[in-house]
């Protein structure tokens, strides 16, 4: 029996089932081991991916019949009497439960459609806490409904490891701590301590999905902060120490990925960390790259400088840029003797340091340094994090590079020549250039790719 | 992990939550005191927004010239008590506290949206700002501007809950 940790799809067994055929006519193997081959994999091979699309439509039943109920409710307000809704809110609800579990765990014939049910039950319990809100008029601290519906349903994951649930918790925070904070201009402190019992439960059920879904709501929280922040004390030069903010919290949760990487256990998981956190990181980079967003320190009457750095910002920007300079250290110095860690471990080191400098001098600096100093930084570590990518052969440092080095082209294109251009001659020429740089990239990504995977067969 | 035990103790939690939420209220608007609140003329383009009504009480904003106060500034967020006291029909706010009274004497329980130095009148948010009705049915009454009265339920705790929505002295009913 095979790990299933080990990266290998059921479409890579079918292909092998296949060579493997090959083999055996070739005379490469008997029949023996042709069988102790394909045996081997035995475990993979049983996820059908007809499986797969029954727990996705019955989810999707699953949330319009709970759309509907909703929906029903809203309409047929007043023609009730309040006993007879709450009666029924709660009875949908036991129903829906009752009826899940009896078909995932008592009878155990459909437990697909079972544990949509019980998907089902958590919608209905949300539901309910806005319809007893509606019937009562209870307006007060709206945000409290989706944080009482999240908690309420956490053990319900516990319990049934169900991962629909789980991705509807770690969708439910994000929500909730976006509408604290635009409705109410906080920090929302709180949800630090739920943000890590959310990604607990990730780990627990195993879900890579479910825990890049709740980091990627991390980028939202630091966002909101940052300008609730910057309110009233440098709003227009904050927008582009918010984008600093969010860089260094990508880069933070890419250096935990690597980190991660590195342990027997957590391997697994390397790969959300590493998508969330460059994603966060590269976009909230590049946006930083735009003169629009760039902030002019000095007041418009003399040289005098003029920003103040919001407590928020300090605090969470030191903290991050702390933990990611701790883990690129870990990388470093645990890994010694690897190439490929000392590698990664430099790369972490060296932009938090930059990251940390910059916002530093950021407020010292003239709008024509920012921009240098921005665009530089962009393009340098496209190009580390792309050759990175090949000598370590990881393909999503590779893609990630290649994706924002294009829509870095492009919009530096667009920058320097919009003006200078006329606009028949700049869309002819840009286009040329993106099918010509289309063309050149797609062959060598391709190339780049398959190298990497003769590589690691040589290996 | 699978037991039916953990799993009746996780939906009951559910339950738990939604029976508290009813309790509370139900506890308010039947033991509480029936207290009568005059709201301000509400713009109509304003009133209807979605399915509800925002209701904007005359103790809504509370000028502590006129009452008495416990403290010099109230922060925003922060809990503070309004002592009632029937003037004629309605009910008015009294004085302002950071602590529930302690002669029995009813009080309203809400939070501080905002406090003004310069005019010291302070706004509060009691929960209680919005009646729902069934949609499109408050139409009828956007075009009138009207004044709202209601009758809301204050129980010992200072806790309250919205039980009538009066327009023209004619209780709002939506069948």
């Amino acid at each position: 029996m095979v790990e299933s940790t080990k990266k290998l799809s059921p479409k890579w067994v079918n292909q092998l089932d296949q060579e493997v055929k090959v083999w055996q006519q070739e005379g490469i193997i008997n029949e023996t081991q042709a069988g102790a081959i394909l045996s081997r994999y035995n475990n993979l091979r049983q996820k059908d991916e007809g499986g797969r699309l029954v727990t996705i439509l019955a989810i999707i039943g699953a949330i319009l019949l709970g759309a509907g109920v909703i929906m029903f409710f809203a309409a047929n307000w007043q023609a009730m009497a309040k006993g007879l809704k709450v009666a029924i809110v709660l009875g949908s609800v036991i129903i829906a439960y009752a009826a899940g579990y009896y078909l995932t765990f008592e009878k155990q014939n459909y437990p697909r459609v079972g544990r949509a049910l019980i998907f089902l039950g958590t919608v209905l319990y949300g539901a309910g806490i806005w319809l007893i809100a509606q019937i009562f008029h209870i307006s007060s601290h709206y945000p409290n409904g989706v944080l009482f519906w999240f908690l309420g349903i956490i053990p319900v994951v516990l319990v049934c490891r169900s991962l629909s649930v789980l991705i509807e918790v770690s969708l439910l925070l994000t929500l909730w701590t976006v509408l604290e904070q635009t409705g109410f201009e906080n920090y929302n402190w709180l949800y630090l301590p739920l943000l890590a019992v959310i990604l607990g439960l990730g780990y627990y059920i195993k879900s890579r999905v479910a825990t890049g879904l709740t980091l990627a709501g991390t980028v939202f929280w630091m966002v909101l902060g940052g300008f609730v922040s910057f309110k009233g004390i440098s709003e227009i030069q904050g927008i582009w120490f918010v984008f600093l903010l969010v860089m260094v919290l990508g880069w933070l949760i890419y250096s935990m990925g690597n980190l991660q990487g590195m342990m027997e256990k957590f391997s697994f998981m390397k790969i959300s960390f590493q998508i969330v956190g460059l994603l966060a990181f590269f976009l909230f980079l590049f946006l930083a790259t735009f003169e629009w967003f760039v902030p002019d320190f000095y007041s418009y009457y003399g040289t005098e400088r003029n920003f103040n750095y919001s407590g928020f910002f300090m605090v969470t920007y030191g903290l991050a840029a702390l933990g990611a300079t701790g883990s690129g250290l870990w990388v470093l110095l645990k890994g010694k003797g690897d190439s490929s860690y000392r590698r990664e471990g430099l790369l972490i080191l060296t932009v938090s340091i930059i990251l940390m400098g910059l916002a530093f001098l950021a407020p010292w600096l003239s709008k024509g340094e920012y921009l240098a100093i921005a665009n530089l930084l962009l393009f340098a570590v496209i190009v580390t994090v792309i050759v990175m990518g090949y000598y370590n052969k990881e393909a999503v440092l590779i893609n990630f590079g290649l994706v924002f080095f294009v829509l870095d082209i492009i919009a530096r294109y667009f920058d320097f020549f919009w003006d200078m251009l006329p606009k028949s001659v700049f869309f002819m020429a840009g286009g040329l250039l993106l099918l010509g740089g289309g063309f050149l990239l797609e062959r060598n990504r391709r190339k780049i790719i398959r190298e990497m995977r003769v590589m690691n067969h040589e290996v | 992990m699978r037991s039916k035990l953990w799993f009746t103790l996780a939906v009951g939690l559910q339950i738990a939550v939604l029976l508290i939420m009813i309790g509370m209220k139900l506890f308010t608007l039947t033991y509480g005191t029936k207290v009568l609140l005059q709201t301000l003329p509400v713009d109509p383009w304003d009133m209807f927004r979605g399915d509800y009504v925002t209701l904007n009480y005359v103790i809504t904003q509370v000028d502590l010239k006129k009452v008495t106060a416990d403290k010099k500034e109230y922060k925003h967020n922060e809990r503070v008590y309004v002592g009632l006291k029937k003037d004629g029909k309605y009910w008015v706010a009294k004085s302002v506290s950071g602590q529930p009274p302690d002669d029995g004497s009813l009080a309203i329980k809400g939070k501080v949206n905002y406090y003004d130095e310069m005019s010291k009148i302070i706004s509060i948010n009691y929960g209680i700002d919005s009646y729902y009705v069934p949609q499109h049915e408050g139409r009828k009454i956007e075009n009138a501007r009207v004044l709202a009265d209601v009758e809301v339920s204050v129980d010992r705790w200072g806790n309250s809950a919205l039980s009538k929505l009066f327009l023209e002295g004619k209780e709002v009913q939506f069948q």
